[in-house]
C-alpha cells in the first residue's frame, strides 16, 4: 500500500470523529507538555545558577582549610580543622603567585551592630582591600577598606545597602558610629545594593578589615582565603601554584582544599541536569497514561471496523498492510498530539520568560528531537498491540460483523 | 485444465446441538472461459459456496484447486495477492466501505495491488476506477457515498470493484437482486462480454431468465449440487 493512502486512511479515520481523536490527543498533548515543561524548568534553573555564578567573578578560587577527600565536591569543607590557614599563609601567597590577580583572608562570623537603640544581627566578613575586586562588588558610597586600614587594624566597617537603611534610614551613614559586638567602628562605606546572590545576601551584612576581624572574634586563624586568578584559562595554573606554595609552608602535607568556582559550577550543573532528567522522567508517566488512551481508542476503533477490515481483505489487503494501516493511525494520534503539546509548551515557556525574563525558561532546542522521538515511540508501541488484533481478525468472519 | 476443482467439499456449522449442512459434500468442475448460473432455494448453501470458491473462507474437509494449486497450502499473503489480481468478488450485500465515495470503493482493489505493482500510478488508478464506473452505468455518480446512492446503484458499485482489476474469475453472489430488468440485464450483458473476452464468471442468481443465458447451470439444494447441466 503506498504511503500516500496509508497516511490519507488515518486522516480520514481521525476526521471521521474528532472529539474522539481530539480527546485522546489530549492525552498525548498534556504528556508531552509536561515533559518540556519540566525538563524547561530544570534547564532554565540551571541557566540560572550558571549566571548567578559568573557574577560571582568567573576566576575566583576558594581555600580552605582541611582536605576533602572526594574530588568535584559541591564547595569548600566548613567543617574545623587542626591546620588552619594563618595571615602568614597570605603573605606567602601575595608575595610568591604570579598567576593571582588579587587575594584575601576571609574571616566569617555573625555580629550585632547597633546604633543608639537600633540593631542588626547580620552576617560579619573579615575581609582587605582585594575583597570587592575579587568578587565584583560595587561600593555604592564612600569607600571600601584600605590596605592601611586592614594592616592597622582600624575599627572601619562597610554596610551592606539594607543594613545601612535598617541602622540610619534617610540619615548620611559615611562617618557615623556603629557598635559591632560591644566595639565602636566607624562607617567609611555602603554596597551598593546587589540583591540576593545563590542564597547569600550581600545587602545584609557588614565588613570590617581582616585584622580587626581576627581581634573582634578572638582568632587568630582565618576561616579561609578567596582569591582571583589571572585569567580564566589559567585558573588551573594558579590553583597548582596556591596548592604547591601553602604544601611547602605545611611540610609538605595538603592541610587545606582549594576548590574553583568553576569547579563547583559544574557538580552544580551535573546535579542540576541530574534533577531535569528526573522531573522528566516524571512526567513521562503522564505520557504513558496518554499512551494507553491511544491504545484504548485504537482497541475500540478496530472492534467498530471489523468489517472495513473483512473488506479490504477481501479485495486483497495482506495483514500487513491493515496492521501497517491502523498503527500509522496510532502513531498519527500521538505525533499530532505530541507536536501540540510541544508547541503549546513552548509557548508556554517563551510566554513566562517574557514576564519573568530574569528567569529563563525558555525550552531549549535539543528538547525537540527526543519529544518528537518519543511521540513517535508512544504511537508505535501503544498502536502496535491493536494493529496486530486488527490484522489478525479472519477474513469471513469480519464481513460477517454486525 | 480445469480453472476450478472442487473434490467432495464440506462446510457444517454447529449451533448449538444442531449441525447446518451449508455444505455437504460439493463435487465440481469448472473450466476456464465458461459462464456459469448457480441457482438454488434460499439457504441452499450458495453464498457460503461462493465465499468459500473465492478463497474468504475454507472447507473443513474436502480439497479445492483453483489455478491447479491446493488453496489449503496457499500461505494468507498468496490468498490476498489471488484475490486482488485474479479475483472479483460481488457480494449479496455489496459490502461497501461507508464515508468513502463511490470512485474511492472502486479504487480500492488499485490500492492494494500498488504493493504489488509499482508502476500503478494515481492517475492510472483513477482512470482504471472511472472506467469500471462507466461500465456499470455509474459515471455520473462518482463522487457519491454508498448512503446517497439507491440500492441498485450500490449494487453497480460493487460491480464495478469487481472489475476494476480485470478479473480472470469474476464471482458475482446475486449481483441483479436489487437491479430492475432493464439494468439487470445491462449488467448480465456486461458479465457476457467479460466472459467472451475470457473472464470466467460464476454468479448465483434467483432469476431463471439470466440463468438461460449463462452456459451452465449448476442447481443446489440443502448444501448439495442436485443438478448441473448445460445450456444450448
Ligand atoms: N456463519 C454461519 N453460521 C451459522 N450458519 C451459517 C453461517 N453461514 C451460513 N449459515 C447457514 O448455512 C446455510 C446456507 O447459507 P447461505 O448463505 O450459503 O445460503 P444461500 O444459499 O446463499 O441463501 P440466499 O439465497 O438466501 O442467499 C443457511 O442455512 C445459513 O443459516
Ligand atoms: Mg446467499
Amino acid at each position: 500500500m503506498p504511503i500516500r493512502e496509508i497516511l490519507l486512511l488515518a486522516y480520514e479515520a481521525l476526521m471521521s470523529n474528532k472529539l474522539r481523536a481530539g480527546l485522546t490527543m489530549l492525552g498525548m498533548i498534556i504528556g508531552v507538555g509536561a515533559v518540556v515543561l519540566l525538563v524547561s524548568i530544570g534547564n532554565g534553573a540551571k541557566n540560572y545558577i550558571t549566571s548567578e555564578f559568573e557574577g560571582l567573578g568567573s576566576n575566583l578560587i576558594m581555600i580552605q582549610p582541611g582536605k576533602t577527600d572526594s574530588k568535584g565536591t559541591m564547595g569548600p569543607p566548613m567543617g574545623n580543622s587542626k591546620k588552619k590557614l594563618s595571615l602568614a599563609d597570605l603573605e606567602a601567597l601575595e608575595r610568591q603567585s604570579f598567576n593571582l590577580d588579587a587575594i584575601t583572608g576571609l574571616m566569617f562570623g555573625t555580629a550585632a551592630v547597633t546604633r543608639t537603640e537600633a540593631t542588626s544581627n547580620v552576617t560579619l566578613l573579615g575581609v582587605n582591600d582585594q575583597f570587592i575586586k575579587i568578587f565584583n562588588i560595587k561600593v555604592g558610597l564612600g569607600q571600601f577598606i584600605s590596605r592601611e586600614e586592614d594592616d592597622s587594624a582600624r575599627r572601619v566597617a562597610v554596610l551592606g545597602n539594607k543594613t545601612a537603611l535598617n541602622l540610619f534610614g534617610d540619615e548620611a551613614p559615611i562617618g557615623q558610629w556603629v557598635k559591632i559586638n560591644q566595639s565602636e567602628h566607624r562607617v567609611i562605606g555602603v554596597l551598593a545594593a546587589s540583591g540576593q546572590t545563590l542564597g547569600f545576601n550581600m545587602d545584609d551584612m557588614v565588613m570590617i578589615p581582616t585584622r580587626t576581624a581576627m581581634r573582634l572574634l578572638n582568632d587568630d586563624k582565618l576561616f579561609g582565603l578567596r582569591a582571583k586568578a589571572k585569567s580564566k584559562v589559567g585558573i588551573d595554573d594558579a590553583v597548582d601554584e596556591i596548592k604547591a606554595i601553602l604544601k611547602k609552608r605545611q611540610n609538605g602535607e595538603e592541610n587545606f582544599t582549594v576548590t574553583t568556582q568553576l569547579s563547583m559550577l559544574q557538580s552544580m550543573n551535573t546535579i542540576l541536569g541530574m534533577l531535569t532528567f528526573v522531573l522528566g522522567g516524571i512526567a513521562m508517566i503522564s505520557m504513558i497514561v496518554g499512551g494507553i488512551g491511544i491504545m484504548n481508542i485504537m482497541l475500540v476503533s478496530v472492534t467498530e471496523r471489523t468489517r472495513e477490515i473483512g473488506i479490504r481483505r477481501a479485495v486483497g489487503a495482506r495483514r500487513v498492510d491493515v496492521l501497517k494501516q491502523f498503527l500509522f493511525e496510532a502513531i498519527t494520534l500521538s505525533m499530532i498530539g505530541g507536536t501540540l503539546g510541544l508547541g503549546g509548551s513552548t509557548l508556554l515557556t517563551y510566554a513566562v520568560y517574557w514576564f519573568v525574563p530574569s528567569f529563563d525558561m525558555r525550552a531549549p532546542i535539543w528538547v525537540l528531537a527526543p519529544a518528537f522521538l518519543m511521540s513517535l515511540l508512544t504511537g508505535v508501541i501503544f498502536g502496535v498491540f491493536p494493529a496486530r488484533k486488527a490484522s489478525k481478525i479472519e477474513t469471513i468472519e469480519a464481513l460477517r460483523y454486525e | 485444465m480445469a480453472l476450478i476443482e472442487v473434490n467432495n467439499v464440506t462446510r457444517h456449522f454447529k449451533m448449538g446441538d444442531e449441525t447446518v449442512r451449508a455444505l455437504d459434500g460439493v463435487q465440481l468442475s469448472i473450466d476456464e472461459g465458461e459462464l456459469v448460473a448457480i441457482i438454488g432455494p434460499s439457504g441452499c448453501g450458495k453464498s457460503t459456496m461462493m465465499n468459500f470458491l473465492g478463497i474468504l473462507d475454507v472447507p473443513d474437509s474436502g480439497e479445492y484447486l483453483l489455478d491447479g494449486k491446493d488453496t489449503k497450502k496457499m500461505s494468507d499473503d498468496e490468498r490476498a495477492l489471488y484475490r486482488n489480481q485474479k479475483l472479483g468478488f460481488v457480494f449479496q450485500s455489496f459490502h461497501l466501505l461507508p464515508r468513502m465515495t463511490a470512485l474511492r470503493n472502486v479504487e480500492l482493489p488499485l490500492v492494494y495491488s500498488a504493493s504489488y505493482d509499482k508502476t500503478h500510478s494515481l492517475s492510472k488508478m483513477k482512470e482504471m476506477a472511472i472506467s469500471a464506473m462507466q461500465r456499470v452505468g455509474l459515471g455520473d455518480r462518482l463522487e457519491h457515498q454508498p448512503n446517497e446512492l439507491s440500492g441498485g446503484q450500490r449494487q453497480r458499485v460493487a460491480i464495478a470493484r469487481a472489475l476494476v482489476n480485470n478479473p480472470k474469475l469474476l464471482l458475482a453472489d446475486e449481483p441483479t437482486g436489487n437491479l430492475d430488468s432493464k439494468a439487470g440485464k445491462e449488467i448480465i450483458q456486461l458479465f457476457q462480454d467479460l466472459n467472451r473476452q475470457g473472464a470466467t464468471v460464476i454468479m448465483v442468481t434467483h432469476d431463471p431468465e439470466i440463468a438461460q443465458r449463462a452456459g451452465r447451470v449448476i442447481a443446489f439444494k440443502d448444501g448439495k449440487v442436485v443438478e448441473d447441466r448445460a445450456n444450448s
